[in-house]
């Protein structure tokens, strides 16, 4: 697993961490709900491969 | 290679830039506008008052007088006011002008011409008072929403684009 996929998750972070308080302050809370959302979609994409390579890994593993 | 990918970041993040500055700007200029069409309806009433000047010159004399886009909206008016009557030529002028105010706004702008060149100047005074008074409400409104969404979408503008060249990197 390459260093730069964390970072790249962190940078998407901080992101929707900062627009979820710009939309929040200016009074659009269900706005910054969904840009949060969309943010943990994004971040779920990205990881999914990760995600499948370490079931197959805990399979071989453990025979199943 | 390299460089164009790079290239292609800094052009979206540009553009994105771009049109949250774009947005943003329409709440500023929504704001002057209202507020030159509250001078410009000052000045008409104190030359129906004074100087008993046909309207279509008064017009004229405004589109020369003010720099903006409202200057467009009043030579159209005394284009219209060759063929139509006063209301008509003002309210095909102000809702096919392509400003910044809103649909709202262009019915308290649309107001104003209610009353124009049908009755005694007294009666044109008032109903242009009347105006006044609804477009100082929405001046107050465009105000506030110019507060609230000015900076918004100029952040919102930036890091959306900063946003998409991540998740594109």
């Amino acid at each position: 697993m390459e260093i730069d996929l964390l970072f790249k998750i962190a940078g998407i972070g901080i992101i929707v961490a900062v627009l979820h308080q710009i939309l929040s302050k200016a009074g659009r809370e269900d706005q910054a709900m969904m840009v949060t959302l969309a943010g943990v979609v994004i971040v779920l994409t990205v990881v999914i491969k990760e995600i499948s390579s370490l079931f197959s890994a805990v399979r071989t593993v453990f025979n199943l | 290679m390299e460089f164009v990918k790079f290239s292609i970041y800094a052009l979206i993040l540009a553009c994105t830039t771009g049109i949250g500055f774009l947005v943003s700007q329409k709440y500023t200029k929504r704001e002057s506008e209202l507020k030159d069409f509250k001078s410009a309806f000052n000045l008409i009433k104190t030359k129906i008052r004074y100087t008993y000047e046909p309207l279509q010159e008064i017009f004229d004399d405004i589109a020369k007088n003010y720099n903006s886009s409202i200057a467009y909206v009043f030579k159209q008016a005394s284009n219209n006011m060759q063929t139509q009557n006063a209301t008509d030529g003002w309210n095909k002028a102000v809702n096919e002008a392509v400003i910044s105010i809103t649909k709202e706004d262009k019915r308290v702008v649309c107001s104003f011409g209610k009353l124009l060149g049908q009755t005694d100047s007294q009666g044109q005074i008032n109903e242009i008072d009347l105006s006044l008074s609804l477009l100082d409400e929405q001046i107050e409104k465009a105000k506030i929403d110019k507060q609230k969404n000015v900076k918004l979408y100029k952040s919102l503008g930036v890091i959306t684009g900063i946003a998409i060249v991540i998740v594109l990197f």
